[in-house]
């Protein structure tokens, strides 16, 4: 085993730069997320457009679909909060969960995944009250349960205290 | 404590040259929006792992940001590349992994690939600011081994950053013990001081 004491370039360049308050940066970072706020929604109305409304029941296409919705919504986790939608990146993190679960099982079952695009449909409707938005928020939480891959106890916790 | 909470942080990425790697345009743009407001003036965008490799290649980077994931499966072996095929300064550069989503047969693969490193996203600017100063104050070692070369994973007595809870058992059991109010040990107390020094010299 090698073990190498390298400089840490990153604390030497920040030393190096003018002084900047933290705070100043944060309030400057959140006014420049702002000005992209509007790209974000229309990203997010581009994504949620990839989602088929309807599937047959060739397996070998609902494993496409599968995957594909996967994709898509890894793709919009992030982008939902920018875009004032917060509520979509958790959809998006479920539907991802879900999804990896039915891949990993084989399972070629489009039903989890179509309440979940059905859900986020209803997130995009600026009539839905927040209290509304929990509460299908809620209603995923049992398909999450029953089809999100169990991760194994030790990855679990790593992946919490890494993340 | 948050790093960012301190009131004296000083956080300014003037001279620091970054490199955002994701091939998801939006992605991209959030994490260079958030850079430039940290002050940021030397960002390289890369969407495809092909540029990433060039760009390592030809220019330093103090920090990389990376989303593996959105690569696919090569977009984990990048990080690797970088430890194991790079010279200095690049090969010991601080790699930050802002992961959407990791499938589960990718986790352990994550975990392995050296990163400094990894948040999931959403993302907010105070988390990046925070694991920033984490990272710029970090003392570990790079360890070289047939099966991981990358920043020592072992913390030793170094303290997490907010949020992120301490897997070593002494730590579970020293929360344990002063959330029930109870006599804190030496070593609480070594952890808790520990801390407290981590936080507030910026």
């Amino acid at each position: 085993m090698k073990i190498t004491y390298a400089k840490n370039t990153l604390g030497e360049a920040l030393a190096a730069a003018p002084a900047q308050m933290a705070k100043t940066a944060l309030v400057r970072a959140e006014d420049m997320l702002a000005k992209i706020t509007d790209d974000c929604i229309a990203r997010i109305d581009v994504l949620l457009a990839e989602f088929p409304r309807s599937v047959g029941r060739d397996t070998a296409e609902i494993t496409r679909h599968i995957y594909e919705a996967y994709e898509t919504s890894r793709k919009m986790i992030g982008i939902g909060t920018i875009a004032g939608l917060p509520e979509m990146d958790t959809v998006a993190t479920s539907l991802c969960d879900v999804a990896d679960g039915l891949m990993i099982r084989g399972l070629t079952d489009w039903e989890p995944l179509r309440v979940h695009v059905d859900v986020m449909d209803l997130m995009r409707r600026a009539d839905l009250p927040p209290a509304g938005k929990q509460q299908l928020i809620a209603s995923l939480g049992s398909v999450r349960e029953r089809f999100a891959y169990p991760p194994a106890a030790d990855t679990a916790s790593q992946m919490a205290s890494a993340s | 404590m948050s790093l960012a909470k301190v009131p004296k942080a000083l956080l300014n990425l003037q001279k620091t040259s970054v490199l955002v790697a994701d091939a998801d345009n939006m992605g991209q743009n959030i994490i260079v929006q958030i850079l430039i407001g940290f002050g940021a003036r030397n960002i390289v965008r890369c969407d495809e792992l092909e540029e990433v490799k060039r760009q390592l290649g030809v220019a330093n980077f103090e920090l990389v940001i990376i989303d593996p994931s959105s690569f696919g499966p090569e977009g984990y072996d990048v990080i690797s590349w970088m430890r194991r095929s790079l010279g200095p300064p690049n090969r010991h550069a601080p790699v930050l992994v802002a992961t959407g989503h990791t499938a589960q047969n990718r986790i352990g693969q994550l975990r392995d690939v050296g990163a400094n490193f990894i948040v999931s996203k959403p993302m907010s600017p105070a988390i990046l600011l925070d694991r920033i100063l984490w990272m710029s104050r970090e003392k570990r070692p790079y360890i070289e081994t047939d099966n991981y070369v990358g920043p020592d994973r072992r913390w030793h007595d170094a303290t997490l950053p907010d949020g992120v809870p301490g897997r070593r058992q002494k730590d579970r059991e020293a929360a344990a013990r002063i959330a029930a109010g109870g006599a804190m040990s030496q070593a609480d107390i070594d952890l808790v001081m520990n801390a407290a020094q981590t936080t507030v010299a910026i």
